[in-house]
């Protein structure tokens, strides 16, 4: 009779947690941080709106205020997406949801309009993303919250007449969840490697469930120069700084989930090697212990880290006409910093797996059209590549290639009041990934079983004062 | 150009842009030859389902499965539950010594590679009788720990269900009859047989439940096991040893070896019924090692401890006949292929290196024991094996891997028959 003694590896405890998923830009990053820039597919680097936005796509743009700026607005985010095995051709769809995403923005010009000061309050980076719990790749993750909520104080000055220059400091509060059932195949039945697998438990028993969820905090900051060489032409650049944000009280909750085998007799756990004879073996009582009092999977507490990238974008704006205007911004985001995750708990110990985020880049063209004095037409276009490499292209953040279009309108309902409205659909590449493992610490490609596809349809409105 | 000019050109450009997006794409299996049938094949069964050969069975034989075959001529998803090397058990390497692979004994086992499989393709489990298809809890069930490691708890009938099958292939019932011819205390022992009634109600509960998955399906006929090389019948060694058989020379056997006459044919022996005797070649050939090695030893086959009676030849013989015409029926009431593998058999044991004499001790110049009378040749040194020819592996029940591809063309010949598919054969 082998010894049974299950040692649990939540490796894709691991991979899975602190992800966010069905982001709306590269890698979990958010963009739409205003209606009147989204309108414009995300180009303002060179010339922000004024509805204090600016405060995120330039903070040198707060200083070309004139009164006091206060805008409230929010982003609905509806993503849609699908996982279709290459196998067995089962497509299994994203739960239907719609997230919204707020922001919030003041601006004071002092000095005379010579400076000013803000406060921002939005979330560059998180969403959530949910499969259904029966979802195959939930051993990776069904579902994954983050909120990354940047907090904003910034400062402006002009430069002359001619250029500007802002700075802020960002303090991020983050909340993250992510829930995933465990799965038992992978796991050691009898040490040092014998695994359940090896036993004959088939890969997609799920025997457990995990909720684990935690918040932590983050400080980085942010500038931006704005400088018009030419009449009627400025140009943009903002850097915002990579946050690295310590999770130190995440608490996993984790619970067994029945699953009813009864292994026949004579199997290989309890059969006498001499004689292969042996009693039947309910699974289930075998596992029992691991959940209880002292076992590796009862509820425990956990830290990890998450670092959130570094954002440089350059753009032109260009005042084509006194009513037209068209703009350009070109992005470079540092995904190459979430090229691992590292989990310490306190029971299970700490696991680590790789991501290999890349470097990535995007290009947004739009403009803007003054129908009239009080009401302003926007469109444009963005598309960026993939942060995420072949490899790690995983239910948990299935991300790609996308291009996206944007319209939107402004108009003024007051002369203090402005509202602006937006739509933006984006398309991501479909894109070859995978639900599992493999079996494997680190996957290949040779791993990816499937096809993901992804799009999402935003709409967007900001309220702005002026007073 | 005027700025109006360009800034339409952008914005008529914009939407040509989305072109740059490069989608990648599905990568699904190529099922054009059966029209997408097999997008979900579900092998049911025992040990020849399963890739059991030399009374082993590992990665290396599972993946000669005739099943296995089939699934790659048809260009089908297809899992197996690989057992690592050497096997579980391993096979023989040499079967007179029963040496296997690896060094490994008969109660070894390697246990399962750890594969995450989507589906499982072959849920056949060695050793399986009828009642082991569909499930493992009945009292008359007799789960081993090829069923742990194959079902994980399952049973078949389950497993096939997991798969949610579009076409299943079932091939049980062999057991329901073998394990009589190989008892090792009473070869044909009647109480071994599976009754045709309990048979006929355990299959249609298994063809229910595939039928009910929608399933397209072939169901296979149990094998005539009184034709394999596992048993020789009685007048084979009597004509052997006499030389007096027309067309059956003097098979060179020790003299210290006697075939009494009760193994002879009714013509040449009035009364003998040699030719509904049926002798295990783990007896036979046991007995010509201890005669070649100077003991003196007689095959008499009147023991019913040692051979298969003609009572009990004709008890399984009816059991098979039993089996079959139900199956069959089974199958025209579905409209399902009806597959009869025993044409097969027959054929492998009239091919020109065996002629019949199984085991081939005739057709040696040296019988494949130390020490053993060699005709004035070199007398071997060391074990060697009994051969049961191209279709047989060396526990003389279990086919080879040439033998599977035969039985994958027989079936791809009735499936393409019966579904219009255009499934290629394996061919030799």
């Amino acid at each position: 009779m082998r010894t049974v003694s299950v040692r649990v590896a939540l490796g894709l405890l691991a991979a899975s947690a602190m992800v966010p998923r069905a982001a709306s830009a590269q890698g979990y990053g958010i963009y739409e941080q205003g209606a009147c820039v989204m309108g414009r597919a995300g180009t303002g680097v060179a010339s922000p709106c004024a509805d204090g936005s600016s405060i995120f796509f330039n903070p040198a743009g707060i200083a070309l205020a004139d009164r006091q700026q206060f805008s409230v607005g929010g982003t609905l985010i509806a993503p849609r997406g699908a996982f279709t095995n290459d196998l067995t051709g089962q497509r299994t769809a994203l739960k239907n949801a719609v997230y919204p995403v707020p922001n919030l923005y003041y601006v004071r010009p002092i000095g005379g309009g010579r400076a000013a000061l803000g406060i921002g309050l939005f979330a560059p980076y998180g969403l959530t993303t949910e499969w259904p719990d029966n979802f195959e790749g939930r051993f990776l993750g069904y579902k994954s919250k983050i909120q990354a909520i940047y907090i904003q104080p910034t400062a402006a000055v002009k430069l002359g007449r001619r250029a500007s220059l802002g700075a802020g400091f960002d303090f991020s509060l983050v909340s993250v969840q992510l829930r995933q059932r465990l799965e038992l195949s992978s796991q050691i039945a009898s040490p040092p490697s014998i695994t359940f697998a090896n036993l004959g438990i088939p890969y997609g028993t799920e025997f457990g469930d995990v909720n684990l969820h935690g918040h932590g905090s983050g400080v980085g900051y942010h500038v931006g120069i704005e400088v018009e060489p030419i009449r009627r032409v400025t140009l943009g650049a903002r850097y915002l700084s990579r946050q690295l944000v310590k999770i130190n009280n995440a608490t996993a909750e984790i619970s067994q989930i029945m699953t009813g085998i009864i292994l026949p007799p004579n199997n290989p756990v309890a059969a006498n090697p001499a004689t292969g004879l042996g009693p039947a073996v309910p699974v289930d009582g075998l596992l029992a212990p691991q959940f209880g009092t002292g076992g590796p999977l009862t509820n425990q507490a956990g830290s990890t880290y998450l670092r959130l990238p570094e954002q440089l974008v350059l753009g032109v704006a260009w005042q084509v006409t006194p009513k037209a205007k068209l703009l350009g911004d070109f992005q470079y985001t540092n995904w190459t910093v979430f090229n691992q995750l590292v989990l310490d708990f306190d029971l299970l110990g700490r696991r680590v797996l790789q991501e290999n985020y890349r470097k990535a880049y995007g290009f947004r063209f739009g403009g803007e059209y003054m129908v009239s004095p009080a009401t302003t037409l926007r469109a444009g276009y963005y598309t960026h590549g993939a942060a995420a490499p072949p490899e790690t292209v995983t239910p948990n953040l299935p991300e790609g290639a996308r291009a996206s279009f944007a319209a939107g309108l402004g108009t003024h309902l007051t002369r203090n009041v402005t509202v602006d409205v937006a739509y933006q659909y984006i398309a991501q590449a479909d894109r070859r990934g995978r639900t599992v493992d493999g079996g494997l610490a680190t996957p290949t490609v040779a791993v990816n079983n499937g096809l993901y596809t992804f799009h999402a349809h935003l709409i967007s409105a900001t309220f702005a004062f002026a007073f | 150009m005027t700025y109006r000019t360009l800034a339409a050109s952008l914005l008529v450009a914009l939407p040509l842009m989305a072109g740059c997006r490069q989608d990648e794409r599905l990568a699904p299996p190529d099922l054009s030859n059966n029209s997408g049938m097999l997008a979900h094949y579900v092998a049911m069964g025992n040990s020849i389902t399963a890739g059991f050969q030399s009374a082993g069975i590992n990665d290396s034989t599972q993946r000669q499965s005739y099943a296995a075959v089939f699934a790659r001529q048809a260009g089908a998803p297809y899992f197996y539950p690989s057992l690592n090397m050497p096997g579980c058990p391993a096979p023989f390497t040499v079967n007179t010594t029963q040496a296997r692979l690896g060094g490994a004994t008969a109660g070894g086992c390697a246990l399962r590679a750890p594969n995450q499989l989507p589906f499982l393709s072959n849920v056949a489990v060695p050793g399986a009788h009828a009642i082991d298809g569909l499930t493992n809890t009945d009292p008359a069930s007799g789960p081993n720990i090829l069923t742990s490691l194959v079902l994980g708890g399952r049973s078949q009938v389950t497993a096939m269900q997991a798969a949610q099958p579009t076409f299943v292939t079932v091939w049980l019932g062999n057991n329901d009859v073998l394990g009589a011819l190989t008892s090792s205390t009473n070869p044909g022992d009647p109480a071994l047989v599976t009754s045709i009634a309990a048979f006929q109600a355990t299959y249609k509960a298994i063809i229910d439940s595939v039928a009910a998955t929608g399933a397209s399906a072939a169901l296979f006929a149990v094998a005539d096991v009184t034709v394999i090389p596992y048993s020789t019948s009685g007048t084979i060694y009597w004509c052997l040893k006499t030389g007096v058989c027309p067309g059956v020379p003097a098979g060179g056997f020790p003299p210290t070896f006697t075939v009494s006459n009760n193994c002879a044919p009714g013509a040449a022996v009035p009364g003998a019924k040699g030719d509904s005797i049926l002798v295990p070649w783990t007896v036979g050939v046991t007995k010509l090692s201890a005669a070649a090695a100077g003991s003196p030893q007689t095959l008499d086959c009147s023991i019913d401890a040692q051979v298969v009676t003609p009572l009990e030849y004709k008890t399984m013989r009816d059991a098979v006949v039993g089996y079959n015409a139900f199956i069959a029926a089974q199958a025209a009431a579905h409209s399902w292929p009806y597959v009869d593998p025993n044409p097969t058999l027959a054929a492998a044991k009239a091919e020109p290196a065996v002629a019949g004499q199984y085991p081939k001790v005739a057709v040696f110049p040296c019988l494949p024991f130390p020490g053993a009378p060699c005709g004035g040749k070199t007398t071997p040194t060391s074990p060697a094996n009994v051969l049961f020819g191209t279709y047989f592996s060396l526990d003389g029940v279990h086919p080879t891997a040439e033998a599977h591809r035969v039985l994958a063309d027989t079936l791809i010949s009735a499936v393409n028959r019966a579904y219009g598919t255009s499934i290629p054969f394996a061919g030799p």
